[in-house]
């Protein structure tokens, strides 16, 4: 039931992650915002700034206001903490899901309270070079949810310990994402639902993270979530390797394998992250995973991509272009587009708006079916 | 005679510096009173007057009403007379000592320097005020640069001439940005869109989907600058089409139907990058030649006759494109509706502009 229950979540999407294309804003690595190396979770006083100043609007800030002063207010309470070891972050982000937008007979209305959570981080040492991280919230109930069926309500989506040996070099140890891919907010992007590492598979392990000028890696051993029970625990490793290329841009590969009792996962990918200048970026990824049920009934390789682009016309907003490519049999001829336009609107720190529309289209030798639809409005808020 | 002329050259100096008087009355009273237009409109009837030339009170106080007007261009020519007129032996000696490469920091009188400051603020507020950048701008830009290499050398209030100039250059920046150039380009895209159509049995109405999936080669030109772009493109669509029921019953469908035809669009883009990048709207007309064919006679149900309609060969569109610039490569993605239809075309291209 529990992995009926996993299978299920997988379709909700979007919790608050790392912005993979802020490499449009000249930053390439997740380190320099956020206290995870491979990015999301909680911001650190540096990602607080950049997202007050560089990336955020000046809606609520009078012309007095220059940028110091705004990046001084990016704190949780609204100023520079008065100590150096701990921070939290309070997150709310929820999202109108409609169906079939404009369709009288077939429209689907849902508001989805996606994440309510605190986080909290110790940190200690010269360049924060030890940390306590981890988070707690309650969790929406499953969209598809089976009436009837208990289902975790408060959860813990990270919780680990973090050393820096060197500036280049960091273990991590705990509850964390899998080293994998490029983490787009999309928790239903094809790239984040095939190769296991969407919103909710989260796994317990080791984290090595390397960063030079060139090079970035991320390796991972992991043994599954231990919340889940035994069985159901993937274990295995995963790797992100991401090269700098041009000086501003990075492209890279990941690799996976893990399993549990019932089923043998292995994906490869490869990326490209685009820095277009100032806030625009380009994100492209191709990968394939290949998953063998544990008695072979099933062995299936499935292909998917990612094109994500963003064009900021002007501070705090951004345009946004979606196309997600799914061949869900490579023995067959057919697979599917999720195309779309959307809208990212920061209209001060603390604060996103956004909007996404979804066209998603079948092509299949000797068939023509008609687009399915999807909308999304959706709020976040951050203190 | 001698004595005459002499008496007569008198009088009208009399005269002349009373009436000079006069109009320095009233425009320290025009001035006290906050009165500016009324400084300007005796400065700009009486400007050959000597007053304007000889006293430093009046100069300020016309320069100030000049200023206040926004009158940039009449100000910098007060104190340029101003300056020839009072420091003419002095400004060459300035002049010379730039040229000899000496040290400059006592050459001048603070009075001096001062006027040296107010004229190169004025030219700069002159070019400042300029909306397009042209011989006039190249002129006044000159003796800008001038202006400032003299207080440079004088080391005069080096902090606020720096920022001013700063300020200035950002602006003639700015005028070049705007200037518009001719844009050329040539494109490759992938394209898919939708359409609907009806298979007609036995005078009843079926409705079709027809998703059509090919590439489209053209080019385009417009004019641009550093904000806006406005361009045409146009390309030739090779294109095929899945054609089948919409319902499950009656069963009609098609395969790999040849689609040919021109993509032309009309189109608007703000600039957001250094690189070029783009995003906008576009019309796009399609004109597309596909021929669908009607069932066999003898098909279930056809005995009444049956008719498959041929999609509209022009469709009109709006659409809304992104481009992502890399030197003169892009990379562009567009999402446009069918208008009055529910049907949908999506592009992904690769283009160079030359």
């Amino acid at each position: 039931m529990k992995f009926i229950f996993f299978f299920i979540t997988f379709f909700m999407s979007l919790e608050a992650m790392g912005y993979a294309n802020f490499i449009g804003h000249g930053y390439p690595s997740c380190l320099n915002c956020h206290f995870n190396p491979m990015g999301g979770g909680q911001l650190n006083d540096y990602g607080r700034a950049v997202s007050a100043t560089a990336i955020s609007g000046r809606l609520i800030y009078p012309e007095s206001f220059n940028e110091e002063k705004i990046a001084y207010m990016s704190g949780f309470l609204f100023k520079k903490p008065s100590q150096n070891w701990l921070r939290t972050q309070v997150n709310y982000r929820g999202f109108n899901l409609i169906r079939n937008p404009g369709s009288s007979e077939n429209e689907i209305k849902t508001w989805i309270p996606m994440q309510r959570d605190l986080r909290v981080t110790l940190k200690f040492g010269e360049n924060d070079k030890l940390i306590f991280s981890g988070d707690y919230g309650k969790t929406p109930y499953p969209l598809n949810g089976i009436e009837g069926e208990d289902y975790d309500e408060y959860r813990s989506r990270s919780h680990y310990v973090g050393y820096r040996f060197t500036p280049s070099f960091g273990l991590y140890a705990g509850l964390m994402d899998k080293a994998y891919g490029i983490r787009v907010i999309e928790h239903s992007a094809y790239s984040r639902l095939l190769p296991q590492v969407t919103q909710n598979d989260q796994t317990h392990g080791i984290l090595g993270h390397y960063l030079n000028e060139n090079w970035e890696i991320g390796a991972h051993i992991f043994g599954g979530n231990l919340a889940q029970d035994q069985e159901l625990r993937m274990k295995g490793f995963s790797s992100i390797v991401e090269k700098t290329f041009l000086n501003i841009h990075r492209i890279g590969f990941s690799f996976q394998q893990s399993k549990n009792d019932f089923l043998e996962l292995l994906s490869y990918s490869t990326h490209a992250r685009l820095n277009v200048k100032e806030g625009s970026a380009l994100l492209a990824e191709l990968g394939e995973t290949k998953k063998k049920t544990k008695n072979s009934i099933e062995e299936r390789t499935s292909r998917y991509g990612l094109l994500q682009g963003f064009v900021r016309p002007w501070r705090g907003f951004y345009v946004l272009t979606n196309v997600e490519y799914l061949k869900n049999d490579t023995t067959f001829d057919s697979y599917n587009v999720r195309w779309g336009p959307g809208i990212q609107y920061f209209p001060m720190q603390r604060l996103e708006l956004r909007a996404d529309i979804y066209n998603t289209r079948n092509f299949s030798p000797g068939s023509s079916t008609l687009d399915s639809w999807l909308l999304l409005y959706q709020l976040h808020l951050w203190f | 005679m001698v004595l005459r002329l002499f008496l007569l050259f008198f009088i009208f100096m009399k005269v002349g510096i009373a009436l000079g008087d006069d109009i320095a009355n009233e425009i320290i009273t025009d001035y006290k009173q906050h009165n500016y237009a009324g400084v300007v409109s005796k400065f700009q009837l009486n400007r050959k007057r000597e007053i304007f030339k000889s006293s430093e009170k009046i100069l300020l106080i016309t320069l100030k009403a000049l200023e206040v007007k926004g009158l940039y261009e009449e100000a910098v020519n007060l104190m340029a007379v101003y300056l020839k007129t009072n420091y003419k032996k002095e400004h060459a000696l300035i002049l010379k000592a730039i040229k000899s490469g000496l040290d400059g920091k006592n050459e001048s009188s603070k009075k001096q320097s001062a006027l040296y400051f107010k004229i190169f603020w004025n030219i700069g507020k002159v070019i400042l005020s300029m909306d397009r950048r042209d011989i006039k701008t190249e002129q006044y830009l000159k003796h800008f640069e001038s202006f400032r290499e003299i207080l440079t050398f004088l080391e005069f209030r080096e902090e606020k001439v720096d920022k001013f100039n700063d300020r200035v250059l950002e602006h003639l920046k700015y005028l070049d940005s705007k200037k518009y150039f001719l844009s050329k380009r040539f494109f490759l895209e992938y394209l898919t869109w939708q359409q609907k159509s009806v298979l007609t049995i036995g005078g009843e109405d079926h409705s079709l989907i027809l998703t059509n999936r090919g590439v489209c080669i053209g080019g385009g030109m417009g004019y641009k600058n550093k904000f806006y772009h406005f361009f045409l493109d146009s390309c030739a669509v090779l294109a095929g089409g899945e054609i089948q029921s919409q319902n499950t019953i009656p069963i009609y469908q098609q395969s790999d139907i040849s689609a040919r035809g021109i993509k032309s669009s009309l189109g608007v883009g703000k600039v957001v990058s250094e690189t070029g990048s783009e995003i906008g709207f576009k019309v796009p007309v399609l004109f597309i030649s596909q021929d669908l064919t009607d069932p066999p006679a003898n098909s279930l149900g056809c005995g009444g006759g049956c008719s498959v309609e041929d999609p509209s060969s022009f469709s009109f569109l709006t659409s809304i494109y992104s481009n992502w610039a890399f030197d003169n490569w892009y990379f562009q993605t567009e999402f446009g509706k069918f208008i009055n239809k529910n049907d949908i075309l999506w592009t992904l291209g690769l283009g160079y502009n030359f």
